[in-house]
């Protein structure tokens, strides 16, 4: 508890000086706290190349300074941090949806792409295949351990629609790896 | 819409049925949550923030002059402009009083040598005055012989003066001194004597 404190008071100073002074030292510092856990959280939930997980890290942080004034402490520093890190994963999803919907289309069963990978299907890669809502469920509940009534605040979903994708996250993933081993 | 709700149905009624075997949730507890950045990321950023005006380039280090440091650095001046000056002057006047010593040394050893060339000079004047054909009975050997007795005299008189107990220089101002008596009472008798002749005449 000690630790958190410390930590959560260190934040407030460092975003103080960039909000004061717009000191580029705290900046960093507070970069590279808390790159770390977004890039890991939004590489999982973007499932995109490294070039474009790094563009939705450096929009994510744009977007938090832009907004650093009105953070309010409800919550931690990086809670909030991950919480925008969701949101433009979420719009560059849609935005680029329309082009994926051709892949998506030819491999609407998800057997089918571990039947053309011939690679090792791991449970990183399995999470990777998934679809993009699913994918989001899943992340934020099975490993970053949010509620289904968190999450369903999170994407502004009801709660009933959060246990569905999860359901279906889990499955899509227990079978391709059932598959896989047999 | 009623597929919907059916397929939403069917995935509640199963949920209950599908809950995670341990075996998967420790592997989706494994799976890393961090990943490094590259630092390329970082001042990519950094130099997007400030083109925005969000961040200043770092800042010069300036120090914050406090009324305290202040006076402690204005004692520090006075202290070193003081200590500095004390420095010359004892520096000033050590060299002085060896520049005095210098020249005093200088002037004692131009003395001597003043001395040795006067000395020289007066012997070779003296054998110059010897070497002279009239130099027994010449008129112009006579005064030489007297300027060089003279000179001799006052040397004399002023070794005396400078040591006192010296016995050589003592005797011989004596022997200068009974000389010149004697000559000075022959030039009387001479004078009388040409007095009487001039009386004669």
């Amino acid at each position: 508890m000690k630790i958190k404190e410390i930590n959560i008071r260190t934040d407030r100073h460092l975003i103080s000086a960039i909000l004061k002074f717009g000191d580029e030292q705290a900046f960093r510092a507070l970069y590279r706290r808390h790159t770390p856990l977004l890039l890991g959280f939004i590489s999982r939930l973007h499932s995109g190349s490294n070039p474009e997980t790094e563009d939705v890290v450096q929009e994510t942080w744009i977007r938090a300074c832009e907004n650093l004034g009105q953070f309010q402490w409800r919550s931690t520093f990086s809670t909030w941090l991950l919480g925008i890190g969701l949101n433009v994963v979420r719009n560059n999803l849609r935005r680029g949806k329309k082009y994926r919907s051709i892949i998506e289309n030819l491999s609407s069963d998800p057997t089918c792409q571990i039947e053309d990978n011939e690679s090792r299907i791991d449970l990183e890669q399995a999470i990777q295949m998934l679809p993009d809502d699913n994918r989001i469920v899943l992340v934020l509940h099975d490993i970053e351990g949010l509620t289904h009534q968190e999450i369903a605040e999170r994407l502004e979903i009801p709660v009933g629609t959060t246990k569905s994708q999860l359901f279906r996250a889990r499955r899509m993933i227990r079978d391709w790896l059932t598959e896989k081993t047999e | 819409m009623n597929d919907f709700n059916s397929n939403h149905h069917d995935d509640e009624k199963h949920q209950e049925e599908f809950e995670l075997t341990a075996a998967e949730k420790k592997a989706l507890e494994k799976l890393p949550r961090d990943r490094i950045s590259s630092r390329a990321l970082e001042d990519r950023l950094v130099g997007l923030l400030r083109e925005r005006g969000f961040l200043k380039p770092p800042r010069r280090r300036v120090i914050d002059l406090t009324a305290w440091r202040k006076v402690a650095i204005s004692a520090a001046c006075v202290v070193l402009l003081l200590t500095g000056f004390m420095l010359g002057q004892w520096t000033g006047s050590r060299r002085l009083a060896s520049d005095n010593s210098i020249l005093q040394g200088r002037d004692d050893f131009s003395v001597a040598a003043s001395l040795q060339q006067a000395g020289s000079a007066y012997l070779l004047a003296l054998e110059r005055l010897a070497a002279l054909p009239d130099s027994i009975n010449g008129q112009q050997s006579i005064q030489g012989r007297e300027v060089a007795l003279s000179t001799l005299c006052t040397a004399a008189d002023q070794v005396t003066r400078l040591v006192p107990k010296n016995v050589l220089a003592g005797q011989l101002l004596a022997a200068l001194d009974t000389d010149s008596d004697e000559r000075v009472a022959e030039g009387h008798d001479k004078v009388t004597l040409e007095s009487n002749r001039v009386i004669e005449f």
